[in-house]
């Protein structure tokens, strides 16, 4: 089979040692890549999850490209990483884009395994079939992007691509992310504290080797027809304002996380928009290897922090800006800025300040509790020192956000617990949950937590094909039919903005039997979709996971929104209950969110029926 | 007699070089045909931004927002307006998934 | 040819965001691969903000042609270098002496490549693919005179009455 490597590396950090592994090609037809190679190899590594702890020796660290990589393909560069996660303490997972995908496939490479613990920090170095664990002692406490430099000037070639933690992940915080080529990162589920536990710092990379395509002169056709489409309607808000462009139409409808998600709209959108980013803040535009689209802005600060240099998308912007009460772009910049070299999650790291901002100005924590810091919404250098401390778990106030908002709710209880926003232990993104109901039915149940890209179910929200305010059963299919492609899309690995291209998922199964030569039509592709999703949930499954957890948090129940525009919006418990009853129909579980027997066997999951399926 | 407020959101700000405009409306009107007001008044076609040339939705570049609720581009000719109306003309949602 | 009717790649700095697809295709146009380490197309990415792809210049006393201690480089007419393998030994004195970096040797055959503007192919396919029209294949009067046009348009066109 072309397109795949056919082998993975296996690192063994206690004892210093490596393996090759070969993957097959019923790996690949039934699981295709990336979120379904990770999905079956940490369920094979972890038989016994709830017994692991994350942040041991115990836990592995998977990464997967997939058989695109290293192909012209569209937007095809990208890589994921693969854990129990220490934030979630269920199935961890997160795709980075950028050159690491296709330089580690031209290096021969479709995946690599960490298992164990490095006794000093070391770091992986991968020179086509040359490894080697280097020691990084050099480089620990170093920025990610610090990190980046200081490797390839060490091994004297540039060509080396880097993906790094920085101080965050070395200190086991549990928002740490993974970076690689400065703006690009595998961001939630804390996959950063993993590779900090195990005292790994970096993996650099560098490929030589042609990646084989079985039709190569008919890839490069399609692409060029691919490309084509990529230049037009469907991705213009990537090109031109980026994701950013978000900030007015969710604030518009009522959508635009604010305050701790207290309100759907911000007094200051217009202030922090993506058409005042562009005009005031933008600097370049760049993209991923291989992207015909380019949706990376660059920002640079101006007044305030002047040089601060950050690449902004609408999540980030929207957790540290509105979700702060923060209407400035300079201090968002900077604060992008700070989470991209010590190395957290945006998204997390919003969350989590905005829930310590409600605290602090409802008197449930004190300023004794945040190290002196003024922390009310609103307030851009408290905003800042707070990053600062979380990501280098300084002070009370960096040791309590440096768990999560779940665990840090927990902690200071006092009724905080009512308005962390997350479920299962990830912090909810950007889109209000009261006013976008499919999209908060999608996150709900989503396999890595409070996660709108494993669904994309805003999308019928946003496009006024149902009521946004309102649930009913019929919305289950709808997550599960968003769920089954994305799973495709994850295991490709192509990016999702590509997804008003594709005319049909005949055409991703068109581009797999190009790369690879091996047969596949839209019916197994979006098959294999579902297998992967059901794999990952039966992960989940063996850690705990069931109907109970697939709910959002309280806020949505009970506060209903202040906004003039969406006025009372709130979730009813009636309504949700038969949807997510309607959702674990589609998926063929019980009504307790498993998967049955029957629905595992038809997927050819059969360890899994046995392991974890129920009577129907 | 009365006015629809129209507001713009990201390219229609540069289209219309402004950031909202009135029309006046004598009573109901379709949607459509607001549409084809603001093309009179803009000099260009504002529809062809909502619907492609055979008339698909095109869901994945625009958004009208009406009264606070998101237009189902599928049914752009069901949708009517009044006077006191609030339009929003804006690009489609741009998520990360 | 004259050599002012040469035609050259050039690479608009402002369009450039460093996506690197001339350099996958390039490496298909020229070696039927996908492998950008085999790639005549160099994409040069300064962080934070400067992407920009370049390749052989078409020079008009080219340093790589008398730098070649065994006379295995000859310029076209066209302007395209030549490399004649038979003479070429791999020393990579060219490499070095290209003040573009242009030139590099092949990873398997050992001996040095550079941009033939896909003579084969007829027309640069890094130009034909590039999707934000960063490279233009031109004279170097065209890509002036175009340089001047946008200068103008952006500085003058709003102030000077009668312009658009």
């Amino acid at each position: 089979m072309k397109g795949y490597a056919g082998k993975y590396l296996t690192v063994d950090l206690t004892r210093g040692k490596t393996s090759i592994g070969r993957v097959e090609e019923s790996m690949a037809i039934n699981y295709i890549g990336g979120y379904g190679f990770g999905a079956r190899t940490l369920y094979d590594m972890l038989p016994n999850p709830a017994q692991i702890d994350p942040l041991s020796p115990e836990n592995v660290l998977i990464w997967w490209t997939g058989p695109l990589a290293g192909t012209i393909s569209t937007a095809g560069n990208k890589y994921s990483v693969f854990a129990k996660s220490p934030l979630t303490g269920i199935f961890g997972f997160g795709i980075s884009s950028g050159l690491f995908a296709s330089e580690l496939k031209s290096a021969g490479w479709d995946g690599i395994f960490f298992t164990g613990r490095s006794e000093k920090p070391s770091y992986l170095m991968i020179d086509d079939d040359n490894v080697e664990l280097r020691d990084a002692s050099h480089l620990w406490g170093r920025t990610t992007w610090e990190t980046e430099e200081m490797i390839k000037e060490e091994l004297g070639d540039e060509s080396f691509t880097v993906a790094s933690i920085g101080p965050a992940g070395e200190k086991m915080v549990r928002l740490a992310n993974i970076t690689n080529e400065r703006n690009r990162q595998v961001g939630r589920c804390g996959l950063g504290a993993v590779m900090g536990s195990k005292n790994l710092k970096a993996v650099a990379v560098r490929g030589t080797k042609d990646v084989e395509v079985f039709d190569i002169e008919g890839l490069v056709r399609f692409i060029a027809d691919l490309n084509e489409r990529c230049q037009g309607p469907a991705t213009e808000k990537y090109r031109i304002y980026g994701t950013p462009a978000n900030i007015l139409v969710h604030n518009k409808l009522g959508c635009l996380p604010s305050y701790n998600f207290q309100r759907g709209t911000f007094e200051y959108a217009e202030e922090v928009s993506g058409e005042m980013m562009l005009k005031t803040h933008v600097k370049k535009i760049i993209a991923c290897a291989g992207c015909p689209i380019a949706c990376d802005h660059v920002n640079q600060a101006r007044e305030a922090y002047e040089g601060a240099t950050s690449s902004v998308d609408y999540e980030s912007l929207a957790l540290l800006g509105p979700n702060c009460g923060i209407g400035n772009l300079d201090i968002i910049t900077k604060a992008v800025e700070i989470c991209d070299t010590l190395g957290v999650d945006t998204i997390s790291a919003g969350n989590v300040i905005g829930w310590a901002m409600e605290c602090y100005e409802k008197g449930i924590l004190s300023k004794d509790e945040t190290d002196g810091i003024d922390l009310r919404f609103g307030n851009g250098e408290a905003l800042l020192e707070a990053l600062k401390r979380l990501c280098l778990k300084e002070g009370k106030l960096g040791s309590l956000l440096a768990e999560g908002v779940r665990r840090a709710s927990q902690i200071v209880g006092r009724g905080s617990e009512k308005f962390a926003m997350h479920c299962k232990g990830l912090e909810w993104a950007a889109y209000e949950l009261r006013s976008l109901q499919t999209s908060t039915l999608g996150f709900a149940v989503s396999n890595r937590g409070a996660d709108y890209l494993r669904s994309g179910s805003y999308q019928v929200d946003v496009k006024g094909q149902v009521d946004r305010l309102r649930l009913d059963r019929s919305r289950g299919k709808i997550v599960y039919d968003g769920e089954n492609i994305y799973a495709i899309i994850d295991s490709l690995i192509i990016c999702k903005f590509t997804r008003g291209i594709f005319k049909s998922v005949d055409e991703f199964a068109k581009l797999y039997t190009l790369v690879t030569g091996l047969s596949m039509t839209g019916d197994q592709i979006i098959k294999a979709g579902e297998r992967i999703h059901n794999l990952a949930r039966c992960f989940n499954v063996k850690c705990g996971i069931s109907r109970k957890d697939d709910y959002p948090p309280p806020r949505a129940f009970e506060d209903p929104l202040p906004d003039d525009v969406v006025k009372g919006a709130v979730i009813k418990r009636e309504e949700y209950d038969e949807a997510l009853d309607g959702y674990y129909e589609c998926r063929g579980w019980s009504r307790d969110g498993i998967p049955t027997k029957r629905k595992l066997l038809e997927l050819g999951l059969n360890k899994e029926a046995e392991e974890v399926g129920v009577e129907a | 007699m009365g006015e629809v407020q129209v507001e713009f959101i990201g390219r229609f700000r540069e289209l219309f070089k402004s950031k909202n405009t009135i029309i006046e409306v004598g009573s109901e009107i379709s949607l459509l045909s607001l549409l084809k007001k603001l093309s009179e008044k803009a000099g260009f076609d504002v529809v062809s931004h909502f619907l492609g040339s055979s008339g698909e939705p095109m869901e994945e570049y625009s958004l009208i927002i009406l009264n606070g609720k998101a237009v189902n581009l599928r049914r752009l000719s069901e949708y009517v307006v009044k006077p006191g109306d609030r339009v929003v003309l804006s690009p489609s949602v741009a998520g990360g998934g | 040819m004259e050599s002012r009717l040469r035609k050259v790649i050039v690479c608009d700095p402002d369009k450039c965001n460093g996506c690197r697809i001339c350099e996958y295709i390039c490496s298909y146009a020229s070696e039927g691969v996908m492998n950008i380490k085999k790639s005549r197309m160099r994409v040069v990415r300064i962080e934070p903000f400067l992407n920009v792809a370049v390749t052989c210049r078409k020079c008009e006393d080219p340093v790589c042609v008398k730098a070649c201690p065994r006379d295995a480089l000859k310029q076209k007419p066209n302007g395209v270098i030549v490399v004649d393998e038979n003479k070429c030994n791999g020393c990579g004195w060219c490499v070095e002496t290209c003040p573009f970096g242009v030139i590099r040797l092949h990873l398997d055959k050992r001996k040095a490549i550079i941009c033939d503007y896909c003579e084969k192919n007829g027309f640069p396919q890094c130009v034909e693919y590039c999707p934000k029209e960063a490279l233009k294949y031109v004279t170097l009067d065209q890509a002036a005179r175009e340089s001047s046009k946008k200068a103008v348009k952006l500085l003058m066109e709003e102030t000077v009455i009668g312009s658009k």
